[in-house]
């Protein structure tokens, strides 16, 4: 028992700083990280639930058992993640299977951490929500003291389901693996379905309290449903009851009873299958090539860069969702966005604040397919050395980051803005694209400006570089700040005499923040790229 | 074909210089061992030459073109491989040497030939389509060194090129190091391990704490039955004394 707790112990310090005894330091920085995030999305969820809860829903066994069944259903995506990242594809594992410990001793500690991370995470989910649910419910003690047990047994069921799911998922991960295109089209598939789903919900929603009275009517209907379907949710009502009386007690170890038989169960029948799909991931791979010409392309040293940026990132599929899921969406989100938007009714000078509404969902969106460039630099890591040494101008090398990443913005806004002309008018989309086309420019120049100024190239591999990227948090709030302002002008502006000239002034400081970080950057180029020291 | 002149090279928030006033010279046609325990400044020099880091003090030029003001004609002469051999791994070795190839602007027939030649020498042609990442120690090391000769620079850097190597790889890199200096070329290599020196250079020199503490001609010292590992023990033996 000893050597599973040394082993889970060992395995909690390299993910977090909350039980590192010998740096107190260390320990209270990870508590308060941790306290201040509860009490933002405590606060977060207070402000939603009063927006809702005044509307007139009642808060009953029926809506608790919805919610902890809709829970743990959004906790299942995110614990298969968990199990196959801590049991399969951990990187501590090569190093954990050397140490004197048996197989099992191994695999109860890597089920022990997976436990533990799923009950951080459901905490941080689950005790805001039941704290707002007793506070507006005015739920008594026998629901808070079920509340706190609940947070211990309900990360139980996703691990076990996800322990099951997660073998088929690792076979299709590996084959996806072998095929990079297809798995780029699989996650962007995803998503898209996945937004489209949120959308539908949003606009279904919207429509329905667009007016008073049918606010009232959808909320009784609502509540109506809530208690049909809520008390056919097996387990999760029964547990919801039980929150509400002591009397119903006597189901809470009936319910710890039955977790622990499923999880020593699934402990025994996952066991077998675990080593044996977790091992051939420490082995290195040995990759048949397909047989090729014998070709040397030949291409001007800029356009070699270019390239080199492209094989580099859309090899790698989680690289790819990293840095341009947001390009690649911008279309659909746009679209979607709009569909939202048309559905409310409004005025002419309504009809300019949508379409300056419009520009500032374009404009976010083009800035956060840039955030790629706050790490341009960062994510060569250890390569790095080969921009000093190569006889190719910095700014060049430079200049090729910063179109690799244009010719995506930029392409993305081309698509965005022939699907936007069906909704607005020709001369606003034109004019509005290309004001954030130039202000995009001038964000992916700010990036890189950024990331030279700051970067981390000393690591080993990839990865490790582009996640150490220190600019890419600021880059994604100065783009966010600056898509905001773009639409935020135009709304401004809406009632202006002249509807053209609100978007040639944006135009006009667009171009000019554009050529002013271009200028930025190539001053900052040579002086920078020469201080970076490996 | 290439002169260190007197280098001085300190790290950013340190007082102390990590190379202080060194120069050498190399000739053209000349294998040169640059030896040093560690930490003695032998990876500042090198990264210093091959434009990595830049330096408070002197100059280096190469083929008489100085690093500092005509850094992009200077690189143009020189082929480098790191100690850490690192390359872009998600790139095939084809498509590595391709990028290397192009932005040295090397014609395709000429990075065909070269490619062809190199690849029988290191046994690389099976994987030379197949990602890096998939590539053992030795496998990335040679592909670094293909990378390195491309263009076939006058002046061939290399940093610990010997670590980790085995037997085979390292009898192909000395194979390759001695065919480049017999056409002319000039051989620069970091090593602490003195044999290899011994039996491969026509030359080394010797650093400590960053001074140069001799330069010696290895031809000479077998002529007076002098051994390489006896001078350096000497040396460094001194220096280490005179901080007693």
């Amino acid at each position: 028992m000893r050597k599973i707790l040394n082993l889970l112990r060992l395995q909690i310090d390299n993910h977090t700083d909350l039980l590192k005894t010998a740096s107190p330091r260390k320990m209270g920085v990870a508590v308060c990280k941790i306290l201040v995030l509860l009490i933002a999305v405590i606060a977060a969820l207070a402000f939603a639930f009063t927006r809702v809860f005044l509307l007139g829903f009642t808060i009953n066994a029926e809506l608790i058992a919805l919610i902890l069944l809709i829970m743990q259903a959004i906790t299942l995506v995110f614990t298969v993640g968990n199990v196959i990242g801590t049991l399969y594809l951990s990187r501590d594992n090569e190093l954990l299977i050397c140490l004197p410990v048996t197989p099992n001793q191994f695999f109860i500690s890597k089920v022990l951490l997976i436990y533990f991370k799923e009950l951080a995470f459901n905490a941080l989910l689950l005790l805001p929500l039941f704290l707002c649910l007793g506070v507006f419910g005015g739920l008594g003690a026998s629901y808070y003291s079920a509340a706190l047990l609940y947070l211990l047994l309900l990360p139980v069921f996703p691990i076990i389901i996800a322990a099951f799911l997660s073998i088929p998922v690792m076979k299709i991960l590996a084959f996806l693996r072998r095929h990079t295109v297809l798995a780029i089209l699989v996650l962007l598939t995803l998503v898209a379905v996945g937004l489209s789903a949120y959308i539908s919900l949003i606009s279904a929603m919207a429509g329905s309290f667009r007016i008073v009275e049918q606010q009232m009517q959808v909320v009784s209907e609502i509540n109506a449903a809530v208690l049909s379907v809520g008390s056919r949710v097996p387990v999760y009502y029964q547990l919801a009851q039980a929150m509400l009386s002591f009397s119903l007690w006597y189901r809470i170890p009936l319910f710890l009873a039955l977790c622990a038989v499923l999880m020593v169960a699934t402990v025994l029948i996952i066991r077998p299958f675990y080593f044996r799909i977790a091992m051939p991931q420490l082995e290195n791979r040995i990759v048949t090539s397909r047989a090729r010409r014998n070709r040397f392309r030949r291409d001007i040293p800029f356009i070699s860069l270019i390239k080199k940026e492209a094989l580099c990132i859309f090899r790698s599929p989680s690289e790819v969702f990293q840095y341009f899921l947001f390009t690649l969406l911008m279309p659909f989100i746009v679209l979607s966005y709009d569909r939202l938007l048309m559905t409310v009714t409004v005025n002419q000078a309504g009809e300019n604040m949508i379409a300056g509404s419009h520009v500032m969902i374009v404009a976010i969106m083009a800035m956060l397919s840039n955030i790629s460039s706050a790490s341009a630099i960062s994510r060569d890591g250890a390569n790095f050395y080969t921009s000093k040494i190569i006889p190719v101008g910095y700014f060049t090398q430079v200049f090729a980051k910063l179109t690799f990443n244009a010719i995506f913005t930029l392409g993305a806004l081309t698509a965005t803005a022939v699907l936007s002309c069906f909704t607005y008018p020709v001369w606003q989309v034109l004019l509005g694209s290309i004001a954030v086309g130039f202000a995009a420019i001038g964000h992916i120049a700010l990036c890189l400006d950024m990331d030279i100024k700051n970067p981390t190239v000393s690591m080993q591999g990839d990865e490790e570089s582009s996640i150490a990227g220190k600019s890419t948090p600021r880059a994604l709030i100065l783009g966010l700040v600056i898509g905001f302002l773009m639409g935020l002008f135009l709304i401004l502006q809406s009632t202006a005499k002249h509807a053209v000239l609100p978007y040639l002034v944006l135009i006009a400081i667009a171009l000019f923040f554009a050529l002013w970080r271009i200028w930025m950057l190539i001053l900052r180029v040579q002086l920078a790229y020469d201080q970076i020291e490996m | 074909m290439l002169e260190i002149q007197h280098l001085t090279k300190s790290y950013a928030g340190s007082s102390v210089n990590a190379v202080e006033d060194l120069s050498i010279s190399l000739r053209a046609g000349e294998i040169y061992g640059f030896l040093g325990s560690n930490g003695a400044g032998k990876s500042t020099t090198i990264k210093a030459l091959v434009g990595i880091h830049p330096f408070q003090q002197g100059d280096i030029l190469i083929d008489g073109v100085s690093i500092k003001t005509a850094p992009l004609q200077a690189k143009m002469q020189i082929g480098y491989v790191s100690d850490n051999h690192a390359v872009f791994e998600r790139l095939t070795g084809r498509e590595y040497v391709t990028h290397i190839a192009n932005l040295y602007s090397v014609p395709s027939e000429r990075v065909a030939q070269r490619c062809e030649d190199l690849l029988e020498i290191f046994k690389l042609k099976d994987a030379f389509d197949t990602p890096i990442k998939s590539y053992s120690h030795g496998m990335k090391q040679k592909i670094s060194v293909i990378g390195a000769l491309i263009h076939d620079p006058k002046l061939w850097v290399l940093d610990e090129p010997l670590t980790g190597l085995d037997p085979q790889s390292a009898y192909q890199l000395k194979k390759v190091m001695k065919r480049h200096a017999a056409a002319g070329n000039t051989v620069f290599f970091s090593s602490h391990i003195l044999d290899v020196v011994e039996n491969l250079c026509n030359r080394c020199c010797i650093i400590q704490k960053g001074k140069l503490q001799g330069v010696y001609d290895l031809a000479e010292l077998r002529a007076e039955g002098r051994s390489l590992e006896e001078i350096f023990m000497n040396v460094i033996g001194e220096t280490e004394g005179e901080g007693v």
